[in-house]
């Protein structure tokens, strides 16, 4: 125990001060090969420090609470921030998006929390702070571009492909059959990100969760159960979130008489 | 009762359609506005420059079609001209079963029933009436993956592709049947348009629309498609061929109706020199 204690290595303001001073070094080539990057890198380093002490403050405010129905707000506000989030990403958006894209986000990233809380980490009580937050937040960023993918592309081959999907229903084909290459290709499309990220997890990139777990002392090979754990809980959440995006975004632009409709 | 030779194979009265509401595209203006190097889009309601669907402007109080009624009857070609943007593509998207915002009635007389189409499943509707669009569709693959197509839907599970009767086709058509291996990425427009025409035509609909089909044909390969589709329209009694052209001189011999769209309003042209089988405006 007394060794693992040693091996964590506690930053002062200072060891984060000197580290700041190295983005002087930077500044000065950017400076004399005139890149002309002086105000963006700046801007990035502030942007760096105040967003980050800023997310700190609040992730310790957070984390102070003790009351589920406090915790439970806190969910709700990410999942809707993730929400709106995705829906903005998309290009054509119709009234009713946001509606959509909340439910395959919060459906996939509630599910797969709540099995990762409850089954393969047992937190009790459920809504510990410290884990459920970063659990949510983690699966819901993933899902979040996952399902922004989808939607967008699928949106997108609606209103591009409506020849082809109008010629499939002209030879009886049922909505579903008509759209299934569309909504193959932009499931395929939002979990692109996260297939490549599995293969060449380890390889490539060790993830920023395993480095940053190590660094702070942690044992490596828990380190990497958790990765392992974490990367299937996310694989899930997107491949969940996904269908669902794609299965409601398709209800919409169908009517009852197998019509292709256009939401406005 | 003694059956006429020409019975009412489908039938439509009073058909409007309103245009379709304008899908609001929404487009990032100045997008290079940076604050704090946040990257600011500000979305801006746009219209839709035009509908790709209807050919008609977007108006939410356009009116495409205006109380249009008519009967196509069997053995029977019936031509129908109008100016672009008149609403004749809009009209035979109504019959296929494809257009939403249309009130009216249009029915499909089966072996004795009559069926409406409101009370008639789409992939029932579809498979009797079927429409060939202006632009010939097609999926990746082969000429044969194309013709197929249609047999990996459920609607047709029941029946088996018959490639003997494509390949009698297209010697009807003057074509060589190893047009049936080439790769559909590579066909010229008129193959592409008599691929397209096959894969709809053996699936035996009784009515066929058909939207332009020799637009983009030179005139050898127009000719063998009237000619074919003639024969198709009498190999069997209980067929009826809706025709939209622009091109009206290669069909006329053949025409039994004549029906022309200004705006909206669907009207018959009286055929001099044929005889008419039943007036029905």
């Amino acid at each position: 125990m007394t060794d693992k204690h040693e091996l964590q290595i506690l930053l002062t303001h200072w060891d984060v001060a000197f580290a700041s001073s190295l983005i002087l070094l930077v500044l000065m080539i950017s400076w004399q090969l005139r890149l002309r990057l002086t105000s963006t890198l700046l801007m990035a380093a502030v942007r760096t420090v105040i967003q980050l002490s800023f997310i700190g403050l609040i992730l310790a405010w957070i984390f102070a609470r003790e009351q589920w129905y406090e915790v439970l707000v806190i969910l709700t506000v990410m999942t809707l921030i993730a929400a709106s989030a995705a829906k903005n990403r998309v290009k054509r958006p119709y009234q009713g998006l946001l509606a959509d894209t909340f439910i395959a986000v919060s459906i996939s990233a509630v599910l797969v929390t709540v099995i990762a809380i409850g089954l393969i980490l047992q937190v009790k009580p459920w809504y510990t702070p410290q884990f459920i937050i970063p659990i949510l937040g983690l699966i819901l960023g993933n899902s979040l571009i996952a399902v922004s993918l989808t939607s967008n592309q699928f949106i997108n081959d609606m209103h591009e492909q409506h020849g082809r999907i109008e010629m499939m229903l002209s030879l009886s084909a049922t909505p579903f059959e008509a759209v299934h290459d569309s909504i193959r290709a932009a499931i395929v499309n939002g979990m692109t990100p996260t297939l490549n990220s599995m293969l060449v997890v380890g390889i490539v990139s060790l993830p920023g969760m395993m480095t940053g777990q190590i660094l702070a002392g942690a044992d490596p090979t828990q380190a990497v159960r958790y990765q392992i754990v974490t990367m299937f809980l996310i694989c899930v959440s997107s491949t969940l979130g996904c269908t669902l995006s794609a299965l409601l975004i398709y209800r919409r632009f169908f009517n009852r008489e197998q019509q292709l409709v256009f939401p406005n | 009762m003694s059956k006429s030779p020409h019975s009412p194979l489908l039938a439509f009265s009073n058909i409007w359609v309103h245009g379709n509401r304008p899908a609001p595209l929404i487009a990032p203006i100045n997008s290079d506005k940076r604050i704090f190097g946040i990257a600011i889009n500000r979305y801006k309601k746009t219209k839709q420059p035009s509908n790709v669907l209807t050919g008609a402007k977007i108006n939410s109080e356009l009116v495409l079609i205006k109380g249009a009624c008519g009967q196509l009857l069997s053995g029977q070609l019936t031509v129908l001209t109008g100016h672009s943007g008149s609403g004749k593509s809009v009209l035979l998207r109504v019959l296929a079963g494809l257009s939403t915002h249309r009130t009216g009635d249009v029915w499909l007389y089966d072996k004795h029933r009559r069926l409406n189409s409101d009370d008639t499943s789409a992939a029932q509707w579809r498979t009797k009436v079927a429409l060939l669009a202006q632009h010939p569709q097609l999926v990746e693959g082969s000429v044969l993956d194309n013709l197929k197509l249609p047999y990996t839907f459920q609607g047709h599970q029941h029946r088996s592709f018959d490639i003997d009767w494509h390949i009698e086709q297209l010697t009807l058509l003057g074509r060589n049947q190893s047009l049936l291996h080439q790769s559909a990425a590579h066909l010229s427009g008129g193959e592409r348009q008599l691929v397209n025409t096959l894969r709809l035509l053996q699936l035996q609909p009784q009515i066929l629309l058909l939207d332009e089909p020799t637009a983009a044909l030179d005139g050898e390969t127009a000719h063998y498609l009237i000619r074919w589709l003639m024969k198709w329209l009498t190999a069997e009694p209980q067929r009826s061929l809706l025709w939209v052209t622009h091109d009206t001189q290669a069909i006329m011999p053949f025409t039994n109706q004549y029906w022309d769209m200004q705006s909206g309003v669907l009207s018959e042209i009286s055929l001099s020199n044929t005889s008419l089988n039943g007036t029905l405006f």
